[in-house]
């Protein structure tokens, strides 16, 4: 009634009332954390789990929804009882949206709770699919003292050192104290057990909704130039600035959608080796992009998507960011690779890469610049092994062996070549059934150009092709 | 048929008549080439020790357009061609035009000792449209950082490869460009000459034809040149122009390996 006559005082509304006594219900109204989790046991297995979109529809009931794992959702309802009254009234309003789900996904609508003041335990209880609802801590013991041990998250080990002792259910295990349990089995069952008795915390990971940016405009005046298109994209930018600036958050890819008038729709990607956020960035990458598409009908509405989020490192402090090079968050221009994969495309810049092979035609090979940039940003992976090549190879390779006119027994490009240095054997690929036998020269002819050739044994050997088996397969430049 | 006086007249006897003419222009003694200069921008007292007497090709050229600071150059690895090159070495920025009929006579590896270099720094080597693929294993081999390179392969449209030599030689991330183009035309050359002077890059330009008054800072020829008795690969090296100097000669390199 305290709540009433200040409320009144204030001028407030003057219907609140004071909760009666009998809705005080001793879980419900606790301050204590409630785990209501949810187990959905046809995600095991799947490829690209749709646990996210579940989880966003949990979010219509607790904003505190966690991960413990891929086919596992556990919410801490504590606040939400008070609007749903129980947790079965909870229950009751996400089952409709998480059936609807399942089914939008192409799987069974099936899916098993349980709700309990432990994470672990709810968890636990909800694996094995016993749709309980424990409401005190106290009832936690005798309700879990049933199960076997075999169902516990633990080691296998120490589940089989504990069958072993003869403690195959839980119950065993309570029996026994705590100390005495620790001191044998380790730290990881006593903590473990524990949590299933609510005694202290589990730790989960807390599940938070992919950030996304999507925004459209779709103007009253088509769009029919470049120019009227990055005016929009500018706007469409600014927007995203600002959103990211909010979120603390940079980014290194988003795409644009062109919708033209006969509703088709174009995509155009950009990407940054390094994350940026100015829309001068975004806007030059753009324009270059538009020098090369294709455009033939007037543009009638565009969107900007960007998912891809990094957190935002101020000046140099970003990880990809080294010493003496340009901040990587701060950046107001695109880096050269950038704006020549915006205008050539990212298939058209290469990276030159190595490979321990003795056919040089493999040990050398290039790697698109997307791709590179894609590995080197993710894994670190190094572009070359350190290998080198034994004997003399050279700067210019053939992307494939051309076969030399034979003139007196002699090979000839241009003019009949002289050996210089070799022979040097290359026998290789012997077990993929396409082997290589070459006795690899240096050759010179009489314009002085020094060319890399080779003798092809096994065609050598056959009388039909021994004429034709010089082959040239680089250039000394 | 018939001559006139002035198709007769050869350009050697031209050019003595032209000096008897004006005695003071190329020939002339300390005291006018002292006047001349205290004329310039430059006083004749920053150069008190110069002993100027003679022909006026004979001075240096720091004392003939003494307002250029001379541009920095870098070491060539070959003793002889930095002898030859104006400068000592190849220009740390610029346009370097290689022009050479055929390919695999040693052009590369002529700059190989400058890849090298190039190859470490932070900057990146940028390889537009070279003839063929170029040999990962070969250019490690040889030195070259291949992390720091990359490449604009032979299939791209020449208004592309133009276009992204131009912005290479315009960034200051790019510390090499070496490009492969037939020919090109004065106008292009002077604008992708511009754009090195801007990013403060080297651009070398390989060519089949040499371009009449090219604006690179840098012009050569090289031709193939018969093997040393010990086995050695040898190239002719021919200078054709550079920019802010008279110099011209030719040289044979031996090449390593």
């Amino acid at each position: 009634m305290t709540a009433n006559r200040r409320a009144l005082k204030q001028g407030g509304a003057p219907f609140l009332r004071a909760i009666p006594h009998s809705f005080h219900k001793p879980v419900l109204l606790t301050n204590k954390p409630f785990w209501y989790a949810l187990h959905f046991p046809l995600l095991n297995g799947h490829v690209h789990t749709p646990i996210d979109e579940l989880a966003t529809i949990c979010l219509s009931v607790s904003d505190h929804v966690y991960l413990p794992g891929h086919d596992t959702l556990v919410i801490d309802i504590r606040g939400s009882l008070r609007l749903f009254g129980s947790p079965r009234g909870l229950s009751r309003t996400l089952r409709p949206k998480l059936e609807d789900k399942l089914r939008q996904l192409d799987l069974a609508p099936l899916y098993t709770e349980a709700a309990s003041p432990s994470a672990s335990a709810s968890v636990l209880l909800a694996r094995l699919g016993r749709t309980v609802l424990i409401q005190q801590k106290d009832g936690l013991r005798s309700e879990l003292g049933g199960l076997a041990i075999d169902f516990l998250a633990v080691d296998k080990k120490i589940k089989k050192r504990l069958a072993s002792c003869g403690l195959h259910y839980l119950r065993d295990l309570w029996r026994l104290p705590s100390a005495a349990l620790r001191l044998r089995f380790g730290r990881e069952l006593s903590d473990y057990l524990s949590e299933l008795q609510g005694e202290i915390k589990t730790s989960m990971p807390r599940w938070h909704e992919p950030l996304v940016f999507n925004r459209n405009i779709s103007p009253e005046a088509h769009a029919e130039t470049p120019s009227d298109i990055l005016w929009l994209a500018r706007q469409l930018l600014e927007q995203l600035v600002t959103f990211l600036r909010q979120h603390h958050k940079t980014t290194d890819h988003l795409h644009f959608n062109l919708t033209d008038i006969k509703l088709q729709t174009q995509t155009i990607e950009l990407s940054t080796r390094k994350p940026a956020r100015e829309s001068s960035v975004w806007l030059m990458l753009l324009e270059l992009k538009l020098q090369k598409a294709v455009i033939t009908c007037s543009i009638t509405s565009i969107h900007l998507i960007c998912s891809n989020f990094l957190d935002y490192l101020p000046g140099g402090a970003h990880p990809s960011c080294k010493a003496g090079k340009q901040a990587g968050s701060d950046k107001t221009t695109p880096t050269l690779l950038e704006l020549l994969s915006a205008r050539l495309g990212e298939e058209a810049i290469f990276s030159i890469h190595q490979q321990e092979d003795h056919d040089p035609v493999i040990a050398g090979y290039y790697k698109a610049y997307g791709h590179t940039y894609a590995l080197m940003s993710h894994s670190e992976s190094p572009r070359s092994c350190g290998f080198l090549p034994t004997g003399t190879q050279p700067c210019l390779l053939l992307p494939a062996p051309v076969p030399l006119a034979i003139q007196q027994q002699r090979p000839v490009y241009l003019s009949p070549l002289l050996l210089v240095r070799g022979p040097e054997r290359v026998e290789t690929r012997w077990w993929t059934g396409q082997d290589i036998q070459r006795d690899y020269y240096v050759a010179r002819n009489l314009q002085g150009m020094r060319l890399w050739i080779f003798r092809d044994l096994k065609r050598s050997r056959e009388p039909e092709t021994a004429k034709s088996c010089w082959f040239l397969q680089g250039l000394f430049a | 048929m018939f001559f006139t006086e002035n198709q007769l007249t050869k350009p050697q006897d031209k050019l003595t008549q032209l000096l008897a003419e004006t005695p003071g222009l190329w020939r002339g003694n300390q005291r006018e080439h002292g006047d001349n200069l205290q004329s310039g921008r430059q006083s004749s007292a920053q150069l008190p020790s110069i002993q100027i007497s003679g022909d006026l090709f004979a001075v240096p050229e720091s004392i003939v357009a003494p307002e250029q600071s001379p541009a920095p150059t870098q070491s060539t690895g070959f003793s002889d061609l930095d002898q030859l090159l104006p400068g000592g070495g190849w220009p740390v920025s610029g346009l370097v035009e290689i022009i050479s009929r055929h390919k695999a006579i040693g052009e590369l590896q002529l700059l190989m000792p400058l890849l090298r270099l190039r190859s470490h720094q932070p900057q990146s080597l940028l390889w537009i449209t070279p003839p063929y693929k170029l040999h990962g294993p070969a250019l490690a081999q040889s030195g070259v950082n291949i992390r720091n390179s990359f490449v604009i392969p032979a299939q791209t449209r020449c208004n592309h490869a133009l276009w992204s030599i131009e912005k290479a030689l315009q960034s200051t991330e790019c510390g090499m460009v070496l490009a492969w183009q037939n020919w090109l035309g004065g106008r292009v050359i002077r604008r992708l000459q511009m754009a090195a002077c801007e990013g403060k890059t080297l651009g070398v330009l390989f060519h089949q034809r040499p371009t009449p008054h090219s604006p690179a800072t840098l012009q050569l020829e090289l031709s193939a040149a018969p093997d040393t008795d010990e086995g050695y690969r040898q190239i002719g090296i021919r200078l054709l122009r550079a920019k802010g100097s008279h110099r011209q000669g030719e040289i044979r390199l031996r090449l390593p390996g």
